[in-house]
């Protein structure tokens, strides 16, 4: 054997180790990946972590600021709402809709929008020219304006407000997806997977998916983003959640009259959707980074 | 050349087509009780598409107007901030892209990315309550609701405020133009955030893309400074790209201005439809449908056909299609 | 004896770009009419656009023809299964750094054919792999590695052997040689020479070296705008060229390194 088998350890390194070797040297996107992890146990396991129930009013505390302004205190970290109830514990059950709605509508979308995208590019005719002009038609629409007129077919609340959401961003996806897919049929390794008799499953498998890696995460970043925004957009339109549950646009929504007696409940809801959608971002940017590099 | 415009026209054509269809179910669904079970809905949907055609869309429930007609006063209040916000944001956002496309990599290619991306994470809706409670803004007196102070009466003759306003000089002389802009800067501000950070990503992109191609190395070997190249080869192919793409963001800047008028209260096509939605008057949704999407459409279409003419590349592939 | 691969006025046609009422067919390819033995090298040569490329890629079954027929021992492509088709007709692509899929270890990318057109158990393939690199000369070791790990000959030799691992009859190699230095190429021929001493497999050549098709080839094809204009053997297009692009295209001959 003329190589050595040390070397060959070290060298025959599949392509995704690789990328991900390279992320991990990105300490900005890694310690995003943990916040962003972080994030994702908060959703799951909100119940347990607030220290009082998001509804508990304390007539003691009313409208409290947060505890490092003045009058605040550090029974609530982060202050209290005019009947009383914990801002904290307030946040994270909001953030809990809001985050877990944008992540569960982001793999559905993701889901969905790969097996229709990826059948659409690789039939041709009427079905795929049918579906082209459906989309061209869905994607002259707002999306807001679609969710407005799906919250009205069905009546507000939260699971239709996802509905709306995920049908609003859909096209958008399927769309991106279309297009990388159709720029990669010209690939000679693809023309050359054809060729070998490869059925169309295989040939997604293997020739096409992993070599749009980087398309596809800037495709669902871009998807998670519009869809917190969406979903925040329409709590705090009134479409979206209905009380008592609480969401983080709702949140804004409800507190908007005291804006000026205690401006932190419309100001921490709103940096929280900021915080989350910059540590995602910069998630998938340290990825495509990671991804650009590894294929060069 | 008359084949693609035979193509865009069939393609306007059957997308038309098919929103009439969707604006017609929000029709048929918003008076179910009213249609007659055994009446075919083929002949119902062109009798709808009759009505539509001939202006009759239905009177709303609000004002006792046509909902054609406060569906176009709403949508060009609307359009009238989407420009503006175009405007500030080209001037910021093309300059910032540029730069970052070309050092990329660079401290101030993150920085400008770094802004940009604050400018995407930011809600609108939640911008717009924070610039109505900063204090700077309540000391400058700026509008922070309507369209424009009602003690101005303007007659509407495009539709568009800033200009009827102007239009109206010889009433109010400059009075009513200035208010009317004061009125819109805030509002502009909160979207411009958005558009601003999109341009600046697709211009970085579109800017290193050209960088990497071989004719601007050639251009570096030649002796030119790097603004010699970026003023003649860098910025003519580069900008031609950006705008198919920021025409598929239409929808969604449509979008967050609605939003936008919402929290400021300005009278666009967000109030309308909240207002009519609120007041059980489902009708205007279909002519939202007609009138928003069918700007959206109209205007895709122009853009497609101006590219054609301007950019050598896409009447290239016009040719090479088979 | 009869022919190997007949081709039978075979014609490729566009919807080319076309005014509002005009038919606007245009003729890229055809009428196309040539049968090679087996055994024999043919080479194609003609100027860039000639339409060289869409002949072989319509053989290779790349893009559809759009009359015509091609035979394969007397069997016509057309009616074949698709895995005969894949087990009788092979292409080597011109670029290996583009053709070979830069996400999958050699390994996969030659058993794909032998998995999909062919019944052998995972054993019997992986055998059969390792004499596919071994008849184009390179190490098994190789089985694990990602193309581009390899240098440019050896991503030749691995889309060399992904044309041979399914022992086909017709081997087709649209240009491989552009994209090498000529000793580096030279030594990509001799492999393709070698295989067809030992299997004695047809082959197709598209080249711009005269002195190479001089060297290897059989039969010569020459095409312009679409049809061929001379088809003879190699001694009698090299000492009594007919026609005048012919002529040409000799004269553009480059001094032979080999001396």
């Amino acid at each position: 054997m003329l190589i050595n088998n040390e070397f060959n350890e070290q060298k025959i390194q599949s392509p995704l180790h690789y990328i991900w070797s390279i992320f991990l040297k990105n300490n900005f996107a890694v310690f995003a990946m943990w916040v962003g992890i972080g994030l994702i146990l908060i959703s799951l396991f909100a119940d347990v972590i607030v220290l009082y129930s998001p509804f508990l009013q304390d007539p003691e505390h009313l409208l409290s600021a947060p505890y490092w302004i003045e009058g605040g205190t550090t029974e609530h970290l982060f202050g209290t709402d005019d009947l009383g109830r914990d801002t904290l514990a307030r946040l994270i059950k909001g953030f809990q809709f809001t985050f877990g709605g944008a992540l569960v509508i982001t793999c559905a979308i993701t889901f969905v929008g790969a097996i229709i995208g990826s059948t659409a590019a690789l039939t041709r005719g009427l079905k795929a020219s049918v579906l082209h002009h459906l989309l061209d038609a869905l994607l002259t629409i707002p999306t807001l304006l679609i969710a407005f007129i799906l919250i009205v077919l069905f009546d507000p609340s939260y699971q239709n407000a996802l509905i709306a959401v995920s049908l609003s961003l859909l096209p958008q996806f399927i769309r991106g997806i279309y297009n990388t897919i159709d720029s990669q049929l010209n690939k000679q390794y693809v023309v050359a997977l054809q060729l070998d008799g490869a059925t169309n499953i295989r040939l997604l498998r293997f020739g096409i998916y992993p070599n749009i890696l980087e398309p596809i995460v800037t495709l669902v970043n871009r998807i998670f983003t519009m869809a917190i925004l969406e979903i925040a957009t329409l709590g705090f339109l009134g479409f979206g959640t209905q009380s008592p549950d609480i969401e983080l646009g709702k949140l804004i929504a409800d507190s908007i009259d005291l804006s000026y007696l205690s401006p932190w409940l419309i100001i921490l809801p709103g940096l929280l959707i900021f915080i989350i959608i910059m540590v995602v971002n910069i998630f998938t940017e340290g990825l495509r980074h990671a991804i650009i590099q590894g294929e060069d | 050349m008359l084949n693609y415009l035979f193509r865009r026209l069939n393609l306007l054509l059957i997308t038309a087509l098919i929103l009439s269809i969707i604006a017609f179910i929000i029709s048929l669904w918003s008076n179910q009780a009213r249609t007659v079970q055994d009446v075919n809905v083929f002949i119902l949907y062109l009798d709808y598409m009759g009505n539509i055609l001939q202006g009759q869309w239905g009177i709303s429930l609000i004002n006792q107007k046509s909902h054609m007609q406060n569906g176009l006063i709403a949508f060009s209040s609307t359009l009238e901030l989407c420009l503006v916000a175009l405007l500030t944001s080209v001037i910021i956002g093309i300059p910032l892209g540029i730069f970052s496309g070309i050092y990329r990599n660079g401290i101030l290619d993150y920085t400008i990315m770094s802004i940009a991306l604050i400018g995407l994470a930011l809600p609108a809706f939640w911008l717009a309550i924070m610039l109505i409670m900063l204090p700077i803004t309540f000391d400058m007196g700026l509008p922070v609701d309507g369209n424009i102070s009602p003690i101005y009466d303007i007659p509407m003759i495009t539709g568009f405020q800033l200009i009827d306003s102007l239009l109206a000089s010889d009433l109010y002389n400059l009075a009513a133009f200035v208010d009317r802009l004061t009125h819109l800067i805030l509002p502009s501000v909160v979207l411009s955030f958005f558009l601003t950070s999109e341009i600046i990503r697709l211009t970085r992109y579109s800017i290193s893309q050209v960088m990497k191609s071989n004719y601007i190395k050639a251009a570096n070997t030649k002796g030119l400074t790097v603004i010699q190249i970026v003023f003649r080869h860098v910025l003519k192919n580069a900008l031609p790209p950006i705008i198919p793409q920021l025409r598929l963001q239409l929808n969604t800047i449509i979008s967050i201005a609605m939003t936008v008028e919402i929290v400021f209260d300005a009278q666009g096509s967000g109030v309308w439809l909240l207002t009519s939605i609120k007041a059980g008057d489902y009708l205007a949704l279909s002519a939202a449908v007609i009138i928003i999407s069918g700007f959206i459409l109209l205007s895709s279409i122009v853009i497609d056909i101006l590219q054609m003419f301007i950019s050598p590349t896409t009447r290239k592939m016009l040719y090479a299609d088979k | 004896m009869t022919a190997l691969l007949r081709i039978d006025n075979l014609y490729k046609q566009y919807k080319g770009s076309k005014f509002f009422l005009s038919s606007g067919f245009r003729n890229a390819v055809g009428p196309i009419n040539f049968t090679l033995e087996k055994g024999k090298i043919l080479t194609i040569i003609g100027e860039n656009g000639s339409g060289k490329s869409t002949l072989v890629q319509m053989i290779a079954g790349v893009i559809p023809s759009t009359s015509g027929d091609i035979y394969i021992n007397d069997h016509a492509l057309a009616t074949m299964t698709r895995q005969d088709r894949c087990k009788s007709v092979r292409m080597i692509f011109q670029n290996p750094k583009v053709s070979l899929n830069p996400k999958m270890t050699i390994g996969k990318i030659l058993s794909a054919p032998l998995e999909l057109n062919t019944d052998l158990t995972a054993a019997q393939r992986k055998q059969q792999i390792i004499a596919t690199l071994e008849l184009v000369g390179l190490l098994p070791d190789y089985l694990q590695f990602y193309p581009n790990m390899l240098s440019a000959v050896q991503q030749h030799q691995v889309a060399i052997a992904r044309a041979m691992v399914l022992n086909p009859d017709v081997v087709i190699a649209d240009s491989i040689l552009s994209t090498l230095d000529i000793s580096l190429g030279f030594k990509i021929v001799n492999i393709l020479l070698k295989i067809q001493e030992k299997k004695g497999v047809s082959f197709i050549f598209i080249s711009h070296h005269m002195n190479l098709v001089r060297h290897i080839s059989d039969q010569i094809i020459v095409m312009q705008k679409g049809i061929i204009v001379e088809n003879n053997t190699t001694d009698n297009i090299f000492n009594s060229p007919q026609k005048m692009i012919t002529k040409n295209l000799l004269k553009s001959q480059q001094p032979d390194y080999r001396k």
